[in-house]
């Protein structure tokens, strides 16, 4: 903006500008120009810009009418352009379009850190919307790559750019089989020395679980020095919306061909479960590897079809003509290998890639012994035959692009556990302490309207610090996570003795839902290894070993099913959140139920037959979020509300071992704290099993379901008192974890006594007490809710804040706490204090954002503004001759004025930092006081008028001060002290 | 749950209490949060469809933080920072996709309608980005009445409760600024 240069407002002038053009929008336009005149009295630069301003008033503005969210919305609905040439993208560079087509377009790049070449696949935004897909892709595509088999391409990153996701992989010069065989038909050697790389590249995936799903020329590549490197691995699941995941048949003939253009390309590769729509397997690899081999052999496919139909139609019941139709001399060897790999029935097909490998050498064999000899690259042989092997260890080597060593196929295991053990806990606990200790005792199943009636509550942690708990089935051990230093450590706690054992150091603070398996041998939790990766589930073994990684995209706590065998959890979708369950291994997902936006699910818990989930739903809605317990059957996928009352929150949920019931973490509509509740099954009728005003966090049972663990947050607000000048000795004179006393202000009497805000007696209210703690009493009994409680200095009244009668007033009760009398009716006084001769409430209301201040009569009567007092005022001091108020502040200091309450013009300036807040006058009149934030922890400082150092008048090591207070002598400082915590709670049945 | 929301709130309390370090640690939580509810609400952005910023933020807010355990500043404070989060979010992406529009890419694409609207969009909003932080050096409250409404979807009352000042000051504040800003945009005088 050039203007910028030429106008360099300074505040000031804005102020002034401002004060005129806010005058004037409230006044008639036709009065507007005279008013101007008037009002910049000659100023004529002033006079410009304001009307400026008037005139951009009156324009209509359309991007600021709607919240920037919306209004570029469609930035962010619309698809990325593709890259261009030179473009960066992290740490690419790219270089070339080396082609486009359905899965995207495909760059050369340069990876500007490693200074190599690489090809850098852009998926189409579209791909990106299904995460389940993506990430199993994901996995797949790396668990493929890590195997660093020599014709597997290298995956070198798989990533996220302005929501396109893309793939770097190894750019391989070479050209795909497609572009090889319209060139020219490949001799017989040739054709199988691809066929046998190609294989070997399938074992090795196979053999790891991952399946190709998209065997076709065009992924295949071949380099000039004859290596072949199979592509895309996994990638085919993402460009099948319609392709299912289950057994069903729900991908029919008629899908596919409502959608030949997209399909087409892949069809003709497709096996015929696959044009079923049937769940794809190893076998579905060997039937398309079939095709492609006849199809390098033959020259043309062995399925062909004018439409999409008629092509399916032959791959389910076409019978390919015999390859020697095309080429006589093909061996009867190789002959039977491809009518094998393209029988119908998968039944009836090699079982394994791993035959069909067997017998492709066998033929090559033959071949050679027939006297022609394969062009077979250096090594490729060699590749092979290390197939199947993963165990070993292998020399590591360079992975690039010249292969021409032979040691080109690096396996190592730690690769492949890369990302499991990245949150690598080495969990050392001596085995035999596990079942040493038996506690607790087994009891009797009670139903659940008896449970939990009579419970005790131990404490399993009293460091504040500790959470994210979870009980052992066999109610022997907590597990749990304490916040130390920067990171977190992972205790087990043996709950008969009361010992600890240190487990691990989490450095990473995300680390969520722990859950022992019902066996007790293991440990699941979700973790993250950084704020933009997905949540993954985690388990490592409780008697030692390494974390494994079991599933990624977990958004909930993992729920185990009492057999062990199966997991539930939540996962979140654009748009979308779903109920997942899978087997214990991650495998099988299956998305059990499904909501949308405003919905959504929240957490979810096996029922103990297994058959039903019960889950938190939530609804999101202008007046907040309403809950439900919703239970979806396993099978049927049906969905009944079990809650009937309204919930405004609920977190976790366990059932009951017997199923009679359930028992959740969960805020109702009234009560603002997150309790624990039991909930009888079916009529969910309600019961609290705590009653307190703190909140609980997650939730785990024991097998039997007579104890459980949870963590219990409370927010602490306690009053300390500290001499005057003595930092150390600072003294504790409330304690206690749900009263707040002070939340709401703190003042002292004439006589040296506290009055304070305290909840201690359910709801908050004004109480006294004498300064030692002593004699602690509620002096009002309303509810009202009160603010900036002030004593008179003559030991009469309190004033305070209420909203009581629709607005912020200033009250006044007196000093037992009867009589309420309301002296303000504005719309809007805050902050009251008495004058010195306690016959004067000074108040402030806001003006234009700045404080003025006002005054009424204590014994009742009309406000009068001081119109002497500054803006901002921040009080009077002891002597009532000097006046603070907040001038001016920025990133970097509070500047406070310091003036006569008689003058006009500030006699000083003191600048505090910009974090220092509750400015106030020390007792002498000498400094102001006030609390402020260094390192790490507040306290309150003294600033000398005379504009010395400040000193710390307070030693406290951590929490924050809410309020402070002054006592009329001036040798005792009041301060209202915040601090939080969590603990780990056991609450068991009491027999 | 996400990442374990005691910690969350205590960073946010922390940081209320002017601890810079604790804002540092937070933005990433927070902005990771955003990140993937917004992407969440514009999946399934349809152009009838309307977001909205503060259901947004706030569902963004009950699930970081401990709802009861933190107190109203708190939760002020969460807003306040949520909405400079949201204008760093939207302003980067505005950014890139104006320079990408601009940039060679844009010879490949055919411009249709929407994509001209959108590239003025972003360019405004680049603008009004620039101008706010002039706005900032000139008028720190204003700009955060901007920042509030504007970025983070508050209605006037509920800016009025962040800031601690009458609704009637958000409201002609807000005025003044939208003045302001739409003369500074448009390259006139003032400024």
């Amino acid at each position: 903006m050039e203007a910028n240069a030429a106008h360099n407002l300074t505040q000031e002038r804005w102020q002034e500008i401002k004060g005129i053009f806010q005058a004037a929008v409230e006044i008639d336009p036709s009065e507007q120009d005279a008013f101007l005149e008037q009002a910049c009295s000659g100023d004529e630069a002033l006079r410009i810009r304001v009307k400026s301003l008037l005139s951009s008033d009156e324009q209509e503005w359309e991007l600021l009418e709607t919240p920037a969210f919306e209004a570029v919305a469609g930035l962010f609905a619309e698809d990325r352009p593709a890259l261009s040439i030179g473009h960066n993208l992290g740490h690419y560079k790219v270089l070339d379009l080396l082609g486009t087509g359905g899965m995207g377009e495909v760059y050369l790049a340069e990876d500007q850190r490693l200074g190599r070449k690489i090809a850098l696949k852009l998926l189409p935004a579209d791909f990106s919307t299904d995460q389940l897909r993506m990430h199993r892709f994901q996995q797949e595509a790396r668990a493929a790559s890590a195997l660093n088999h020599p014709n597997i391409i290298t995956i070198h990153e798989i990533g996220e750019f302005e929501d396109r996701h893309f793939i770097a992989t190894e750019f391989i010069e070479g050209r795909t089989l497609r572009q090889l065989m319209k060139r020219r038909k490949l001799t017989l050697p040739k054709a199988i020395d691809i066929a046998i790389q190609a294989a070997s590249a399938l074992a090795a995936a196979h053999e790891v679980g991952v399946v190709h799903r998209d065997i076709k020329p065009e992924n295949i590549m071949l380099r000039p020095d004859g290596y072949v490197k199979l592509l895309d691995f996994g990638l085919a699941q993402l460009n099948h919306p319609q392709s299912p995941t289950t057994d069903t048949e729900s991908l029919t003939v008629d899908n596919v061909d409502t959608a030949p253009g997209v399909l087409m390309g892949t069809v003709n590769y497709m096996s015929p479960e696959q044009t079923r729509g049937q769940r794809l397997d190893a076998r579905s690899d060997i039937f398309s590897l079939g095709m492609v081999i006849y199809e390098t052999i033959a020259g043309c496919p062995p399925f062909e079809g004018k439409t999409t139909s008629d092509l399916i139609a032959a791959i389910l019941k076409v019978e390919p003509l015999p390859l020697t139709q095309y080429v006589p001399d093909a061996p009867p060897e190789l002959q039977r290998i491809v009518s094998k790999a393209l029988r119908k029935d998968r039944e009836e097909r090699y079982q394994t890639i791993k035959d069909m490998l067997v017998d492709l050498r066998s033929a090559k064999k033959e071949l050679e012994q027939s006297g022609t000899t394969a062009n077979t690259a250096d090594g490729a042989e060699t590749a092979i035959n290390t197939v199947g092997r993963l165990n070993v260890n292998v020399t590591s080597g360079q992975s690039g692009i010249h292969a021409s060593s032979s040691a080109q196929y690096i396996f190592s295991e730690l690769k492949r556990h890369r990302t499991g053990s990245a949150v690598a806990l080495a969990v050392l606990i001596v085995g035999a302490v596990a079942t040493v200790f038996a506690l607790l005792g087994s009891f009797n199943q009670k139903p659940s309207r008896t449970l939990y009636l009579n419970t005790r509550l131990t404490r399993i942690t009293n460091d504040g610090k500790s959470h994210s708990a979870t009980i052992s089935p066999d109610g022997k051990y907590v597990a749990y996570l304490t916040r130390e230093g920067g990171g977190q450590n992972l205790w087990i706690n043996w709950v008969a003795s009361g010992s600890k054992v240190p487990i691990g150091l989490l450095t990473r603070s995300y680390y969520y839902g722990p859950t022992f398996s019902p066996d007790g041998n293991y440990l699941y939790y979700v973790s993250k290894e950084d704020s933009d990766t997905e949540p993954t589930l985690y388990r490592i073994p409780t008697l030692g070993g390494l974390a494994q990684k079991v599933i990624s995209g977990v958004d909930s706590a993992v729920s185990v099913s009492s057999d062990g065998k199966r997991l539930a959890f939540v996962r979140n979708y654009p748009g979308e959140t779903s109920v997942i369950v899978a087997n214990v291994d991650g495998t099988t997902e299956q998305k059990l139920a499904s909501r949308q936006d405003p919905e959504y699910f929240w957490s979810a818990a096996w029922s103990p037959d297994g058959t039903k989930l019960a889950c938190a739903g939530m609804r999101r809605d202008s007046q907040g979020l309403d809950a439900k317990l919703i239970e979806v059957e396993l099978t049927s996928g049906i969905e009944r509300t079990i809650t009937v009352q309204g919930w405004r929150w609920i977190d976790q949920v366990r059932w009951l071992q017997d199923g009679s019931g359930l028992i959740v973490i969960a805020a109702d509509k009234e009560a603002s704290a997150i309790q624990l509740w039991l909930l009888s099954y079916p009529g969910a009728d309600a019961r609290r099993i705590t009653t307190d005003l703190n909140n609980y966090a997650n939730l785990s049972l024991t097998s039997d379901s007579s104890a459980l663990v949870t963590t219990h947050n409370a927010q602490l607000m306690n009053l300390w008192v500290t001499p005057s000048g003595d930092s150390g000795s600072a003294r504790q004179i409330t304690s206690g974890s749900d009263k707040r006393d002070g939340m709401y202000g703190i003042s002292w009497t004439a006589d040296g006594q506290i009055i304070y805000s305290s909840s201690a007696g359910g709801s908050q209210e004004i109480w006294r007490m004498e300064s030692d703690g002593s004699n602690q009493k509620q002096l009002t009994i309303d509810s009202s809710q009160r603010h900036s409680l002030s004593a008179s200095p003559d030991g009469r009244y309190i004033v305070y804040v209420s909203d009581r009668a629709g607005y912020m007033n200033v009250w006044r009760v007196n000093i037992d706490g009867s009589n309420p009398i309301q002296l303000t009716h504005g719309t809007g006084e805050l902050g009251p204090y008495c004058s010195a001769d306690s016959k004067w409430v000074f108040y402030h209301v806001l003006e234009s954002g700045k404080r003025i201040t006002w005054k009424v009569p204590i014994d009742g009567g009309d406000p009068v503004q001081v119109t002497n007092a500054p803006p901002e005022m921040l009080g009077v001091s002891p002597d009532g001759k000097l006046m603070i108020y907040l001038d001016s502040g920025d990133q970097t200091k509070k500047r406070v004025g310091i003036l006569a309450i008689d003058g006009d013009q500030p006699v000083k300036f003191l600048d505090l930092p910009s974090s220092a807040w509750r400015i106030q006058w020390g007792p002498d009149g000498r400094a102001l006081t006030y609390v402020d934030w260094h390192k790490g922890v507040q306290n309150i400082w003294n600033q000398p008028l005379d504009g010395g150092p400040p000193s710390q008048m307070t030693d406290f090591k951590g929490g924050g001060i809410a309020f402070f207070a002054w006592s009329r002598d001036g040798k005792k400082v009041a301060i209202a002290g915040r601090q939080t915590s969590s603990d780990v709670v056991l609450i068991s049945e009491v027999k | 749950m996400p990442a374990s929301s005691n910690e969350v709130t205590e960073l946010l309390i922390k940081w209320s209490k002017g601890d810079q370090a604790a804002l540092d640690e937070l933005m990433p939580v927070i902005h990771s949060e955003l990140r993937r509810l917004a992407r969440r609400y514009m999946a399934r952005e349809r152009p009838s469809h309307t977001l909205q910023t503060t259901a947004l933020i706030n569902e963004a807010y009950l699930r970081l933080v401990d709802q009861q355990g933190v107190e109203w500043q708190d939760r002020a404070h969460f807003f306040a920072v949520a909405a400079q989060i949201m204008r760093h979010i939207l302003v980067d992406h505005a950014r890139k996709y104006h320079s990408d529009k601009r940039g060679a890419g844009a010879q490949k694409v055919p411009l249709d309608d929407v994509m001209v609207a959108n590239q003025e969009r972003a360019a405004e909003l680049v603008a009004l980005d620039e101008a706010l932080n002039d706005l900032a050096a000139l008028d720190p409250r204003q700009s955060q009445i901007v920042e509030l409404r504007f970025f983070g979807g508050l209605t006037v009352e509920e800016t009025a409760e962040v800031m601690k000042i009458a609704p009637i000051t958000v409201m002609r504040e807000w005025r003044t600024a939208k003045a302001w800003l739409r003369d500074k945009c448009s390259g006139s005088s003032l400024g």
